[in-house]
């Protein structure tokens, strides 16, 4: 907006809240909310600020993938001119933590200092150094002094678990988890069975077995993890940071220096993408705070490309193992799968991501006799964290592969015999033992996803083949299931102020890392009195300002803090009826609210802003203030469904090939902003290929990483695309706010199996770990023929 | 700090049109003096070449990556950051507006890169086919949004743009 535009609008009008829009703004491709900034350059991301008053922040990272720090001189670095601050494990406070960001305690083992004694992967910091320019932080690193006592390391999950591998984690620690066994690096072992799976594969007519693995990769966010901290003016330690949950990072830090909740505050300006590795508070965050409160001064910490590339969360490499029993008519009869989960040095997310890998997949196929097993092993690599899908990529693919392995075994087409197995509405999700979930499901699309990416592509008569039989083009299908946070943890809380010219300003903690959340809350308020996009401030960038929400993972923002703000604004509604009722003396329930007007039984109506003001100003009696608030917090956890159809051509005599097209058909419920929903499901799906095709993060045989930097990481380029479509199959979740489920993540699930069963429709090559590669291809081509 | 800064030189260059002094430090890239300078819009997304966030158009040399190029290089150029996309009245651009229409801008962070990428390429290409505008985006990395809408929008640009042929004459 500028002066001169407001200057006129106001003269024509005399109003400046109205526009000629009157949509509903759920449902509609309004523009985001914070579109503008984003593409005029004006977003202000965590670095965007001038930073020349504050210090430079420097860890120090260990070189070795598993020592003890016999000692650490840091005598020289202290005495460059200009250092400020050099920390050590010394330095820094004995209680441990997990940096796992769900709200305490967090179902992960408290394995973990600030900086360690033991570092146990490459790139670990081991000390930190604030200095009043980059250089001499740089030479104070250089100049610091560390005696390591280098440890054996292991970097496998089988090897890591025999009886003379070394431990990781010798040292007792607070919150294992279920039949953690620290002395074999077993973080977490568990067994959930319903119905009885040996009987059922007794029933079988045949039973199939197969095993899939996958690898490390990295978010890759764009803009890398960066922190700027100082204390504030009333002495509080305040962190503007690249997060995506605000209030949880709050209380982690709080928590890691003995901090009064309230002595901390998180700025979470725009965040560029997030992707799960800023659910965690990393050692960015952490060393950040410790040296602002060691030095008092203002600190940036910003980690390079290459450091986040290596030090950052990965996705858990696992291996799954999948058994299933058939009958000759198609019926699962059982399955097990067991999985084996590499959580690297620490035990970031190990029990989550593992049992969300197996329940996920699992619960698309309901089958009265099932198990899973599983174990999540510490390595001396970099820790898994949390990833978009979270266990699921892994899961979904191995379990995906699998089912077009076990129709082959009966000689069933493959979307047949998922069409005769795949869950129906009212049927049960598969919940995690412990979990308080309720699992029947009411909203169930996947059928119809099934249905819809096999008519477009016209599955039964299978791709056109190219003229040169040289080339075999192959379709492969896969159904993918996510859901809509977890049950009993998410917690949002919304607070909805109706200003007096009637806009409204939406308070919640949401944490928007671009995937459109405040644009989606905003739609929600407005569309309860019917106001546009336009007429709703949301505010959600930091503590201070925002009620407690647990922030974004798990696919839990529409669903949880949607229904929040729905709540909100209905509670704000029932306000405006009360009092409009009063001013008419009639009864609140026969007040309308509809097109941004109050409407009364006698035919007459005011704008909302008109209503604000004579309730602000005491035209009608005493002065009022209108604030709705609402909270949600749930036992359901709604799930999202997808079909993701894969087309690929491979070149028999090289075994090269090419995904030319992948469909994706997806259930998230009502679309609340069409635009971003396929956003979504277009960016997972990506990503989703990204890792089928060409990401992956190596490490030799020593721990270390085996990139130079962002050149040797391969994601997808928008040269690499296959034709991409999308469908939105539309159902209604009774539970959702205005009929939602959530969309940020069941797309990166289908991708890999999709590609992997369409190059066996192609050639018949069983491709069984990621990334799938001409070499592999090439490698099976040989064993057949 | 004064002590460090006693080194440093300056560069004069005109930006978006205005004309203005860099403080540049030894061995500084573009991107760094550009952003010390309070042009955050030129973002640092890997400091190795590789991402195209930190994208500029730089005098004759064109589309850039300002990473990659010492400040100290610069004296004398023009360049244009994606503030140099909004005209006189600081109206947007049809690029930037087909992007926020079709929700190309996810996390935001790679779009002035990718946006500058676009604008360079629509210099060239008045009419760009599908791959074509893949191809101009093939130095950019966008983690969010999969690309799809990105080159939705640039098509749809294109069409809006004065001197485009029509869209039937077009590769389409």
């Amino acid at each position: 907006m500028s002066l001169s535009e407001l200057t006129e609008q106001s003269t024509a009008s005399g109003e400046t809240n109205e526009t000629d829009e009157t949509s509903a703004a759920v449902g509609e491709s309004v523009e985001k909310v914070d579109g503008w900034g984003l593409v005029t350059g004006n977003a202000r991301y965590t670095d965007d600020i001038p930073t020349e008053d504050a210090l430079e922040g420097r860890p120090l990272r260990s070189p070795h993938a598993h020592a003890r720090i016999r000692s650490v001189d840091t005598e020289a670095a202290e005495a460059i001119d200009s250092v400020e601050a050099v920390l050590t494990h010394e330095d820094v406070p004995d209680k441990r933590f997990t940096r796992t960001g769900f709200p305490y305690p967090a179902p992960a083992p408290f394995d973990e200092h600030v900086l360690n004694e033991t570092v146990r992967h490459v790139g670990e910091p081991v000390a930190a150094v604030a200095a009043r320019s980059a250089d001499a932080a740089e030479r104070a690193i250089e100049a610091i002094d560390v005696d390591y006592e280098v440890l054996e390391h292991v970097l496998e999950p089988e090897e890591a678990m025999e009886p003379d591998a070394p431990t990781l984690h010798p040292e007792e620690y607070e919150n294992p988890q279920e039949n953690a066994v620290p002395e074999r690096n077993i973080v977490c072992e568990t067994r959930h069975e319903e119905g009885d799976v040996e009987a059922g594969f007794e029933q079988a007519d045949a039973v199939v077995a197969g095993e899939y693995e996958s690898q490390i990769v990295q978010h890759l966010p764009m803009e890398p993890n960066t922190t700027i901290a100082w204390i504030d003016d009333r002495e509080r330690l305040v962190l503007r940071t690249t997060t995506q949950v605000s209030h949880i990072c709050r209380d982690k830090i709080a928590r890691a220096f003995g901090l009064n909740r309230t002595d901390v505050k998180v700025i979470k300006p725009r965040v560029g993408g997030g992707f799960g590795v800023r659910q965690d508070t990393v050692p960015n965050q952490f060393i950040s705070a410790a040296l602002a409160l060691e030095t008092g001064r203002k600190v940036r910490l910003k980690n390079s490309r290459k450091e986040d590339l290596h030090v950052s969360q990965t996705r858990h490499a696992q291996t799954v193992e999948v058994e299933t029993g058939v009958r000759e008519d198609g019926t699962i009869t059982a399955m097990h799968v067991d999985i084996t989960s590499n959580t690297g040095a620490y035990g970031c997310h190990a029990s989550a991501v593992l049992s969300n890998a197996a329940h996920e997949p699992m619960s698309i196929y309901p089958t009265e006799n099932r198990l899973f097993t599983g174990r999540a092993v510490y390595t001396n690599l970099t820790p898994g964290g949390a990833m978009r899908g979270y266990g699921a990529v892994q899961g979904t693919f191995g379990l995906e592969s699998h089912i077009d392995e076990v129709a082959d075994a009966i000689g069933m087409d493959p979307a047949e015999f998922r069409r005769r197995n795949v869950i129906e509405e009212g049927e049960e999700s598969f919940e995690p033992a412990h979990s308080e979930s309720k699992p029947v499901l009411e909203s169930v699309g996947v059928t119809e996803c099934l249905d819809r990416a096999c008519t477009t592509v016209g599955w039964a008569d299978g791709p056109d083949q190219p003229d040169d039989d040289r080339y075999q083009r192959g379709y492969g299908i896969a159904l993918t299931m996510a859901k809509s946070g977890v049950p009993n943890s998410e917690y949002s809380r919304c607070s909805i102020t109706l200003e007096d010219d009637g806009t409204l300003t939406v308070r919640i903690g949401v944490g928007d890392t671009g995937q459109g959340s405040e644009t989606v809350m905003g739609q929600i308020a407005a569309s309860v009195f019917g106001l546009d996009i336009e007429s709703v401030h949301v505010k959600a960038d930091d503590t201070d300002a925002t009620p407690w929400d647990n922030g974004a993972y798990a696919s839990s923002t529409t669903y949880i803090s949607g229904n929040a703000t729905e709540k909100a604004a209905r509670d704000l509604a029932g306000k405006v009826r009360e009092l409009a009722a009063e001013w008419h003396d009639t009864a609140p329930e026969s007040v309308e609210l509809a097109d941004g007007d109050v409407s009364f039984p006698d035919g007459t109506s005011m704008t909302l802003g008109a209503f604000a003001a004579e309730a602000f100003e005491g035209v009608r009696g005493p002065k009022r203030r209108l604030i709705g608030t609402g909270e949600h917090f749930t036992a359901l956890s709604p799930k999202p469904f997808a079909a993701q159809l894969a087309e690929v051509e491979v070149d028999t005599e090289t075994g090269e090939f090419e995904v030319l097209r992948l469909v994706n058909a997806v259930d998230c419920g009502q679309a609340l902003n069409p635009a971003n929903v396929r956003g979504q499901i277009v960016g997972g799906a990506v990503m989703g290929l990204g890792q089928t095709l060409s990401e992956t993060l190596p490490f030799d045989e020593d721990g270390q990483p085996d990139i130079r930097g962002l050149r040797d990481y391969e994601v997808m380029h928008a040269p690499d695309l296959p034709e991409i479509e999308t469908e939105i199959v539309e159902t209604y979740e009774p539970t959702g706010p205005y009929g939602a489920k959530s969309v940020g993540e069941v797309s990166i699930l289908g991708p890999s199996p999709a590609v992997a069963n369409a190059v066996d429709d192609a050639v018949g090559v069983r491709i069984s770990e990621l990334p799938i590669t001409a070499a592999s291809i090439w490698d099976g081509l040989q064993e057949g023929s | 700090m004064s002590q460090e800064k006693k080194s440093a030189d300056s560069i004069h260059i005109c930006i978006n049109g205005e004309r203005e002094r860099l403080d540049i430090e030894p061995g500084e890239t573009l991107m760094a003096s550009l952003r010390r300078a309070g042009h955050y819009s030129v973002k640092n997304g890997c400091d190795e070449g590789v991402c195209g966030a930190c994208n500029v158009i730089l005098g004759e040399e064109g589309l850039t990556r300002s990473c990659l190029v010492p400040a100290a290089s610069c004296d004398g150029d023009d360049v244009m950051t994606v503030e140099g996309l909004l005209d006189d009245d600081g109206r947007l651009h049809p690029l930037q507006e087909e992007f926020l229409e079709r929700g190309a801008a996810q996390c935001g962070y790679c779009i002035p890169g990718v946006l500058l990428s676009a604008y360079d390429l629509l210099q060239r290409d008045t009419v760009p086919t599908e791959e074509a505008i893949a191809d101009a985006l093939s130095g950019n990395i966008c983690r969010c949004t999969g690309y799809v809408q990105q080159i939705e929008a640039i098509q749809a640009a294109a069409e809006r743009l004065p001197d485009a042929e029509p869209a039937a004459e077009g590769e389409h």
